[in-house]
């Protein structure tokens, strides 16, 4: 316990957590999530029992209040992301855990659509109960609970799939969107999934790294009267799945943007026991003896 | 440019040297006139306040008028002040505003209790160390500018389209890294060697530490000039490396004065002892000022983004930390006091 009440202790760990906090410094070392929890709940310990006056006193509260709380929204919090097409609504986000893992889709406890897309960069959401909830540049929205944000600039998502189906009869073109099949060459082809940044995961399932187009690939249904198929069309390999009995070749000529919003969804109930711990450190530092 | 920013880093870096001579000598008027000219490029500087740079400068000079010792806040002000000038002010707002006016006041106490902590300890061995830091500080900087290519001979401005080659400053900041580097060697390699106070190596390694510093200072002068002839864009771009130069030079220069005054020191107890509880109380403020920023920084993330984890409320955190560090009463006093001011400049660069 004396170690732990040292100044000497209490230094060190500062010094190792804000390393491990920095993000230059962070990408550099990938300090483990528990590494980081231990060192950060043993300087709160270290700053809240060693001996002094008022000042230590309310440093050591402080410091105990912003890990409590940042312990709290790391367990009770949520955050993640919510991409959203003009007319499109959902009641869930995909939620990212710590170094931006994905953890699959939070519910909101509400629904949201986007209702439009202003020209001066802000989103206008309408949630279920008629509220309406409108982030801007710089400027996040309360709703429910959560916070809204912008991530990423609206209308940078690609939403349309270009889709070459090459044929005896040469080569035709189609664009198939979410719920919006084209037809074309006898064909009915609808979208089923995309992944805008394809990738497997360990289980041989595909999933989309990011919502950026980087490696973009989609599942498509396709249809001739009573025949059905299901064809795996990747930009970056033309014409990879010939499913037996389909006499055309299906490939993903391109992705076309179209309004779409990228929101940055949290839930941090706790920020203000963060904030009040962070101002209490503060004033305990400047009262402290020197 | 903005003039104003212009005016304002000249009149810095003069109160700089002032308040560099004044340590030393103290005089009512000369401290009078720092002051005054510290609050007159603040003044100065809000008229350029659409340029974050330039508010940041501007908490630095207002806090150097008040704050005792000032030189170092005054020449990080007046390297704040050169980037103010050289940069146009940004098309949209960057955000953040709060949190960087309090992280430029917490390093202009942090900067101050660094030199009071620094009065404290004069001594000859502390004088070395002062301008091995500095000299090693100006070879790191020369031999990293424009990503390395001083190491090749070649230096210039800007990027692909807008850029300009200075093969006339390459020369003149070549041999500066050349001198420096030496000098930086020679002095370390001095200290090591315990060799006493009149070294050969000693002395040639100040010799050319202030060759190096003089070089470097004319390579500053030369990429200004000819930047401003040429290609303001160019010069625009290459704002950081400008006002880092300007900083790093201006320690250099600092360091080696009181290296020089080193062979007298003429510290009583009773100024060292005054001086050590300035520099603790200025560091514990600055300490505050920069976990008042953390939160700051926080509740500007948590308004903008909506949430608080975010790389900036990280960097503010960490260099928090860092102050928190500082101010604890244990040894390497000094080592953590310039982490944390390391912590701070590097923060306010990276975010203006």
């Amino acid at each position: 316990m004396r170690l732990l009440a040292s100044p000497g202790f209490a230094a060190a760990g500062a010094v190792l957590l804000g390393a491990a906090l920095h993000p230059a410094l962070r990408s550099l070392l990938r300090p483990p999530l528990v590494a980081v929890a231990a060192t950060a709940l043993l300087l709160a310990l270290a700053l809240l029992i060693r001996p002094g006056g008022p000042g230590e006193r309310l440093v050591g509260l402080g410091a105990v209040a912003i890990v409590a709380a940042l312990a709290s929204d790391g367990l009770r919090g949520h955050r993640g992301t919510l991409t959203l097409e003009v007319g499109q609504g959902t009641q869930s986000f995909e939620e990212q855990g710590p170094e931006g893992r994905a953890l699959g889709r939070r519910p909101l406890g509400f629904g949201v659509v986007l209702a439009r897309l202003d020209p001066g960069g802000a989103v206008v959401l309408r949630a279920g109960d008629g509220a309406t909830i409108a982030p801007g540049r710089r400027r996040a929205a309360s709703h429910g609970g959560f916070r809204f944000g912008l991530a990423a600039g609206p209308g940078g998502q690609p939403s349309v799939l270009r889709i070459a189906i090459a044929g005896p009869g040469g080569s035709r073109m189609v664009e198939v969107a979410p719920g919006e099949p084209a037809t074309a060459d006898g064909l009915h082809v609808a979208l089923e999934s995309y992944f805008p940044d394809f990738a497997l995961d360990a289980e041989r399932r595909p999933y989309s790294r990011s919502p950026e187009p980087r490696n973009p690939a989609a599942l498509l249904r396709v249809t001739r009267g009573s025949q059905s198929w299901r064809v795996f069309v990747i930009q970056a390999m033309p014409g990879i799945h010939r499913p037996e009995g389909l006499d055309r070749v299906l490939s993903l000529a391109g992705v076309a943007p179209r309004g779409a919003a990228s929101l940055r969804v949290s839930h941090e109930p706790a920020a203000p026991v963060a904030l009040a711990g962070a101002l209490l450190a503060a004033a305990g530092v400047a009262c402290a003896r020197r | 440019m903005s003039p104003f920013a212009v005016a304002a880093a000249f009149a810095l870096l003069v109160a700089a040297v002032l308040a560099e001579v004044d340590r030393d000598a103290p005089r009512p008027t000369r401290t009078l006139v720092s002051r005054l000219l510290s609050a007159a490029a603040g003044l100065s500087l809000l008229f350029a306040f659409d340029r974050p740079a330039a508010r940041t400068a501007a908490v630095l000079a207002l806090a150097a008028a008040l704050v005792a010792p000032r030189s170092l806040v005054c020449l990080i002000a007046a390297a704040a002040a050169v980037l103010a000038a050289l940069r146009p002010a940004p098309a949209t707002a960057s955000g953040g505003e709060v949190t960087l006016l309090v992280a430029a006041l917490a390093l202009a106490l942090a900067a101050a209790a660094f030199q009071a902590s620094e009065a404290g300890a004069a001594s000859r061995p502390s004088a070395e160390g002062a301008a091995v830091f500095a000299g090693a500080a100006l070879s790191l900087l020369l031999s990293t500018l424009d990503g390395g290519r001083i190491l090749r001979w070649r230096y210039g401005l800007g990027g692909d389209g807008a850029r300009i080659e200075l093969p006339g400053a390459s020369l003149v900041l070549g041999l500066a890294l050349l001198a420096s580097l030496g000098g930086t060697l020679s002095i370390a390699a001095h200290r090591l060697a315990s060799t006493g106070p009149s070294g050969r190596m000693s002395l040639l390694g100040r010799r050319l530490l202030i060759l190096g510093a003089g070089l470097a200072g004319l390579g500053w002068g030369v990429v200004a000039g000819q930047g401003l002839g040429r290609r303001p864009q160019a010069l625009a771009r290459g704002a950081v490396d400008l006002a880092a130069l300007l900083l790093a030079v201006g320690l250099l220069a600092g360091s080696l004065r009181r290296l020089l005054a080193a062979s007298s020191p003429r510290t009583d107890s009773s100024s060292t002892r005054a001086s050590r509880w300035s520099s603790a109380a200025l560091l514990g403020w600055a300490a505050a000022a920069t976990l008042v920023a953390a939160a700051a920084a926080g509740v500007e993330s948590w308004w903008a983004e909506g949430s608080y984890a975010t790389a900036g409320v990280a960097e503010a955190s960490a260099v928090a930390l860092l102050g928190l560090a500082a101010v604890q009463p244990t040894r390497l006093a000094r080592p953590r006091a310039a982490l944390f001011l390391l912590g701070l400049l590097a923060f306010l660069a990276r975010a203006v």
